[in-house]
């Protein structure tokens, strides 16, 4: 297996995790981890999206080291744990094309142009 | 209307693209139907009884004239000439092939519409009042707020893969139009004395095998922090919702569980670290967002309405449709005109391609060139000028579409049932129709007075019986379709879920049944009191005495 890193689209190699949370896990029950060391969640089932409002989580209690996705999971899900604070995750080497490719196709976030303070609205919508 | 600027048409290009991609690993087996099922199903594409079923949103229930007709397009070349309005304004398509889904979304794509997140477990197409923008009794436009919503939940990061479906309505009226109690989340629109604008936020309402009516989680949330205040809900849904039975996974279930002032708290603790935050929608673009639902300019023109008194009396016809289907507008002078999907053999919310067709034309002709979809399955014209309505009635019936049903018996809501659907236990469109046929005169119908009957195929409830004056439930009784039949129920205000009135029927008796619960709440009714306000009042032994007495056997 492979760290798959969602900004630089590259292979690296597997890191230890001190810390692997379960998705399953609930974020008030979750301690704070060490500032820098690479934290692991693990996804039961790729349907099961709740290790992405632990990785919401952890960003937004300050949390700013790698976070890594682990467990089922599919290249589909490839911006969307981008987009919750993960870093990387763990693949197969031969899955990276397919990740690769799903991050190309992934539309831009609807949610970040909604909160942009400056609105995208350059001219007034009824010209 | 809403309009789609660059960024709007490459975020559904991209995700048109991106579904076609899809499609073909399916296609070519590199995805397993496991692994497709919730991608198609987050693009609104089921596998049904006997093809695909292509679910596509109507965004808060408005379409322009030109989308009205980029849909008949898809019903002819894609369809067998039919289109199927939903109980949640989207449209579905019930014959379609999978090669052919990715053309479909690409058609849609030309005229700014799609299928994104019309089913799955994500936060599906929000429910909004028809007649909003247009109505006579709302605080602001709700529509708005659909919008803000939608693209706030599109493809949203975190809330893509939910314990289960996830349905928000938005209602500003006085009256409550989009069956907010009946939502995960429903959201008023209030204003305070001070003046603030705000909502009332409810949660954990819902259909199905548990139906629950929402309860307050919050009495007023100002309007700038709506989105942050749903993002700690979704947050701690997502996070502790059950996953491990479906039948218990809705947001009502974790609500009961947890109970209301726990769960407050818990959404409380998550919405403090938010509040605020970038999340909220930032002043200018709300106002980018507003511009495009300013108010229309009409043409006030002369209303004369003795003329419509003459036409009134010389044509009952017209009278009887203009007193059921012409609804208040909030200028005098125009009306908001429903147009009924139900008729004798009429499956309640098909219209064909032509029809839609025809309807486009009449919303140019007579109207904004704009219609709105109503979760009652039917189609509404607002903004007809009440001196255009004699001609609006004629060419109704002219194209066959002049019932004058809104809210009364005939405006049945009816899930497709086992004529198409793999979940239902029996089906609903014949019940439908046979009730159609037995008050088969419309001076009848309207004699009646309001009544809401609504028909479900099986316990899922997509055909809201739980919410209905009468309510229809097909169930399985030993391998034989039977139909239970509750009362009481209500959408809007003052929302209630009907009671079982007592054992099952099969599908002939049905129609009998109703009959005599009709006769009864008409032959003891006080002077203009509703069906609803008959079974607020009476005991409904009453009824159950009228059905089974009757009853031979």
């Amino acid at each position: 297996m492979r760290w798959f890193d969602l900004e630089c689209h590259q292979l690296l190699p597997v890191q230890d995790c001190q810390t692997v949370l379960q998705g399953a896990m609930l974020p008030e029950d979750i301690c704070r981890p060490a500032p820098d060391t690479p934290v692991a969640v693990r996804f039961e089932k790729f349907s099961d999206g709740r290790g992405f409002t632990l990785a919401r989580h952890l960003r937004q209690s300050g949390f700013a080291g790698p976070l890594v996705a682990c467990g089922s999971l599919i290249p589909d899900q490839a911006d969307f744990l981008r987009r919750c604070g993960f870093t990387h995750v763990e693949i197969h080497p031969a899955m990276a094309c397919r990740w690769r490719r799903s991050l190309a196709l992934a539309p831009q976030s609807m949610q970040h142009v909604l909160s942009f303070q400056r609105s995208r609205g350059a001219t007034d919508p009824q010209d | 209307m809403y309009r789609y600027d660059e960024f709007d048409r490459e975020f559904v290009r991209a995700r048109t693209l991106q579904f076609r991609d899809q499609v073909e690993r399916r296609l070519s087996g590199e995805l397993s139907e496991e692994a497709f099922k919730p991608l198609r199903l987050q693009n609104g594409l089921y596998l049904q009884l006997h093809a695909y079923m292509l679910r596509i949103a109507i965004p808060y229930g408005v379409l322009s004239s030109a989308q009205m007709r980029g849909l008949a397009g898809i019903a002819r070349d894609f369809d067998r000439g039919y289109g199927h309005f939903t109980t949640r304004q989207n449209i579905q398509f019930n014959w379609v092939r999978l090669d052919q889904a990715p053309d479909i979304l690409d058609r849609l794509a030309q005229f700014d519409m799609h299928a994104i997140q019309t089913s799955g477990n994500c936060i599906r197409n929000v429910t909004c009042d028809p007649l909003a923008g247009a109505a006579h009794d709302e605080i602001e436009d709700a529509r708005l707020w659909c919008e803000v919503i939608r693209q706030w939940s599109s493809l949203h990061p975190e809330f893509s893969f939910l314990p289960r479906k996830f349905k928000i309505a938005v209602s500003a009226g006085a009256e409550d139009r989009a069956a907010t109690g009946f939502h995960d989340i429903g959201l008023r629109l209030i204003r305070r004395r001070d003046g603030g604008t705000g909502f009332r936020v409810l949660v954990g309402g819902g259909q199905g095998r548990t139906p629950r009516v929402a309860r307050q989680l919050d009495s007023f949330v100002p309007q700038h922090q709506i989105l942050s205040c749903l993002e700690a809900i979704m947050r701690v849904y997502n996070a502790a919702g059950r996953r491990d039975n479906i039948y218990k996974a809705r947001i009502k279930v974790l609500v009961d569980a947890m109970g209301i002032d726990a769960f407050k708290d818990a959404v409380n603790g998550q919405w403090r670290e938010i509040k605020d935050t970038a999340i909220e929608l930032p002043k200018a673009e709300h106002d980018r967002i507003a511009a495009y639902f300013a108010p229309p300019v009409l043409d006030q023109g002369p209303a004369d309405m003795a003329d419509l008194g003459e036409a009134r009396s010389a044509d009952p016809t017209f009278d009887r449709w203009l007193r059921v289907n012409a609804l208040p507008h909030f200028s005098a002078n125009h009306v908001n005109a429903s147009i009924s999907l139900k008729s004798a053999g009429r499956p309640p919310g098909d219209a064909s391609a032509s029809e839609m067709e025809a309807l486009a034309m009449l919303a140019e002709t007579y109207g904004q060139g704009e219609l709105r979809v109503a979760y009652t399955q039917n189609v509404i014209i607002p903004h007809v000028h009440k001196a255009n309505l004699q001609c609006f009635h004629e060419d109704l019936v002219s194209i066959g579409l002049a019932g004058a049903e809104e809210g009364l018996i005939g405006d049945m809501i009816a899930c497709p049932g086992l004529d198409y659907c793999n979940l239902a236990n029996a089906r609903s469109l014949p019940v439908a129709d046979r009730i159609f046929t037995r008050f088969a005169d419309p001076a009848h119908r309207a004699e009646i007075g309001p009544l809401r009957l609504n028909i479900s195929g099986c316990i899922n409830a997509c055909g809201h019986h739980h919410a209905a004056d009468i309510g229809i439930l097909g169930v399985d009784k030993k391998g034989v379709e039977h139909y239970q039949i509750t009362v009481g129920g209500r959408a809007g205000e003052a929302a209630a879920i009907g009671e079982v009135i007592g054992p099952s029927f099969a599908e002939s008796e049905v129609p009998a049944a109703v009959e005599a619960i009709v006769d009864s709440y008409m032959a003891s009714r006080r002077e203009g009191e509703t069906f609803a306000g008959f079974v607020r009042r009476a005991d409904i032994s009453v009824l159950r005495k009228a059905v089974y007495d009757g009853k031979s056997g």
